[in-house]
């Protein structure tokens, strides 16, 4: 259907990424409203500039896990309600008097962003399969419901109220150092442990029951992709707040790049998307400066539409207009 | 290979009853299926065929008697070692994601390899030989969802081949494909049976590709089975009815053979 490139895409696609990376950041560097400072740039760009790596790196792959273990394209940690389960992870532990900045803060997001995806994807089975249409309302509801926590926390913590919305919108613009540290060492081990374990997400595309008869322990490499999952967007979430969609449309970007496979497409997904995300955040400091725009809004609109496209194409698939008579699997 | 189980190989039922969540649809199933035999099992739709598979894989339990793969009950074997003895071909339906059919078949390989393993000039061998006896060795760069069903199901039969078991279930292997493709698969299969290669457990709509190529017929009516044994002594006209329901009539072939036809329901 697309032009899927076949077991071995060129090296031209597969340096892709990696080139867009660099562009971007080296980009992501010059561009600003206040020229060429150098304290500025060392002071301020490089490391918001990282900060977008990162977290881009962490939402594209996590969405890419995600992916793979629901076989379903339309997964990503936003729309399975893991960031908002995060959020959810960082008012309490804000209610239980942990700061900001505390490293701890992370602990609480992970565990937020753990339940919320276990929540899901529980709820979301029906005996042996997971429809796709349970597993996004179940998503949605439980991502609806963090957010309503956490718009709780907003309404009721005055004193907290411009960080809480800075996590509800998505912010590159405030992280502490050993947080972004902390972040960049989760997302760079988890990144890794996603590649090394490719084998298996492989297997999942061919789905759980496949998966488990070709010999993948299913429950366990499950349980251990979703902790992977929720520790990097927890770690996300606690930096960076709740930056949506990227990690739905990076995966497929990186898809048709390099392939399905994911010892490419790991890599190819996380390169593409801390690329993305320093554009993103390149147009949101830029665009209205000194204003500068919620980075979540920007990948939200760029994400949004591009959802909503991918669920016309799958029903379009699903139902061929003319129901040809008993012939829905074929597809010529 | 080792241990009580070396002395039990194949796959074993014992007065089992299959069954889903408490409910038993077969009850009292006792046969065996070992290396180089190919056992066909009919039944009509539903009655609990595809259940009966799951049970042999270990992804269902016997709610009663003894289902052992190897001399152990399928469920207590870890995945990995599992997959080594026993591989299912199922449905020919599209994955979520167009992997290559060279990838496809590697997958064949991830009880050998395991997670982290890398595969070995051997794994690659297992794959290029079950791509040459499947028929699939032009298909290797096309991704498994371009191909026709037909093509998938060769592509599938191949990963189970390139899994290596002891024993291949096969979950109505020809229901996608044409008659000539249907023959085609059969015989197949038989010549890899024939070679000790692998026992075959395969669940067939046609009693007709039943007698033609399985050594043995289970044969289920309602809640256990019916008949087994030899084709010949299996099937007949009012054992085919009782399973299926519809009266059956046989004709016979200038060379011999029996050859069964369904009516329309009475």
């Amino acid at each position: 259907m697309s032009g899927a490139p076949g077991p071995r895409p060129a090296a031209g696609r597969v340096l892709l990424a990696p080139t867009a990376l660099l562009l971007a950041f080296a980009l992501a560097l010059c561009v600003g409203a206040a020229g060429w400072p150098d304290e500025q740039l060392l002071a301020l760009r490089l490391p918001r500039a990282l900060l977008a790596v990162v977290v881009g790196a962490g939402l594209a792959a996590t969405g890419t896990v995600l992916q793979a273990l629901s076989g379903n394209p339309l997964a990503d940690p936003f729309v399975l309600g893991a960031s908002s389960g995060a959020a959810v992870g960082v008012v309490v532990a804000r209610w239980c008097g942990i700061e900001f900045t505390s490293r701890w803060i992370a602990l609480f997001s992970v565990v937020g962003a753990y339940l919320a995806i276990a929540v899901v994807l529980r709820i979301a089975r029906t005996g042996r399969r997971t429809p796709v249409q349970t597993l996004l309302l179940a998503g949605v509801t439980v991502s609806t419901l963090g957010t309503a926590i956490v718009l709780l926390y907003y309404s009721l913590r005055d004193e907290d109220a411009g960080k809480t919305m800075l996590y509800l919108m998505g912010s590159l613009a405030e992280s502490d150092r050993g947080l972004l540290a902390l972040a960049a060492a989760c997302v760079g081990l988890g990144i890794a442990a996603a590649w090394l374990a490719a084998r298996a997400l492989d297997a999942f595309a061919a789905g759980e029951a496949t998966a488990r008869h070709l010999g993948v322990d299913v429950e366990r490499t499950k349980l251990a992709f979703c902790l992977l999952a929720a520790a990097l967007v927890g770690v996300v979430v606690a930096v960076a707040g709740m930056i949506g969609f990227l990690g739905l449309i990076v995966p497929h970007v990186a898809r048709s790049l390099v392939g399905p496979l994911h010892r490419r497409l790991i890599p190819a997904a996380a390169c593409a998307g801390g690329a993305f995300l320093l554009l993103a955040d390149a147009l949101a400091r830029t665009v209205a400066a000194p204003q500068e725009l919620a980075i979540g809004a920007i990948t939200a609109l760029c994400g949004g539409p591009f959802f909503l496209l991918l669920l016309r194409r799958r029903a379009a698939e699903r139902d061929p207009a003319p129901p040809a008579a008993g012939g829905r699997k074929e597809r010529a | 290979m080792s241990g009580p189980a070396a002395d039990a190989p194949g796959l074993a039922f014992e007065r089992a009853s299959i069954g889903r969540d408490g409910r038993v649809l077969l009850a009292k199933v006792t046969f065996r299926v070992d290396r180089g035999e190919l056992v066909a099992v009919l039944g009509k739709n539903g009655i609990g065929k595809s259940t009966l598979l799951a049970t042999a894989l270990g992804d269902e339990l016997p709610l009663a008697g003894q289902v052992t793969l190897h001399g152990r009950a399928p469920a207590a074997w870890s995945p990995r070692q599992r997959a080594l003895h026993i591989a299912l071909l199922s449905d020919a339906e599209p994955l979520a994601y167009d992997l290559p059919v060279a990838a496809v078949l590697e997958l064949g390989r991830f009880a050998h390899v395991g997670l982290l393993g890398r595969l070995a000039p051997r794994d690659h061998a297992a794959v290029a030989r079950a791509a040459a006896i499947a028929q699939v060795t032009a298909l290797l760069e096309r991704g498994i969802n371009e191909l026709s069903a037909g093509e998938r199901q060769r592509v599938l039969l191949a990963r189970a081949l390139a899994q290596e078991p002891e024993l291949v279930l096969l979950d109505e292997p020809t229901a996608h494909l044409d008659p000539a493709r249907q023959v085609a698969v059969m015989a197949l299969l038989r010549a890899e049976v024939a070679r000790g290669a692998i026992g075959v457990l395969a669940v067939l709509h046609d009693p007709n590709l039943a007698a033609r190529f399985a050594d043995r017929i289970v044969l289920l009516g309602d809640g256990g089975v019916l008949a087994q044994g030899a084709p010949a002594s299996v099937l007949d006209a009012p054992r085919l009815e009782a399973t299926y329901g519809v009266p059956f009539r046989c004709a016979a072939a200038a060379d011999g053979s029996h050859w069964w036809f369904a009516d329309p329901p009475r």
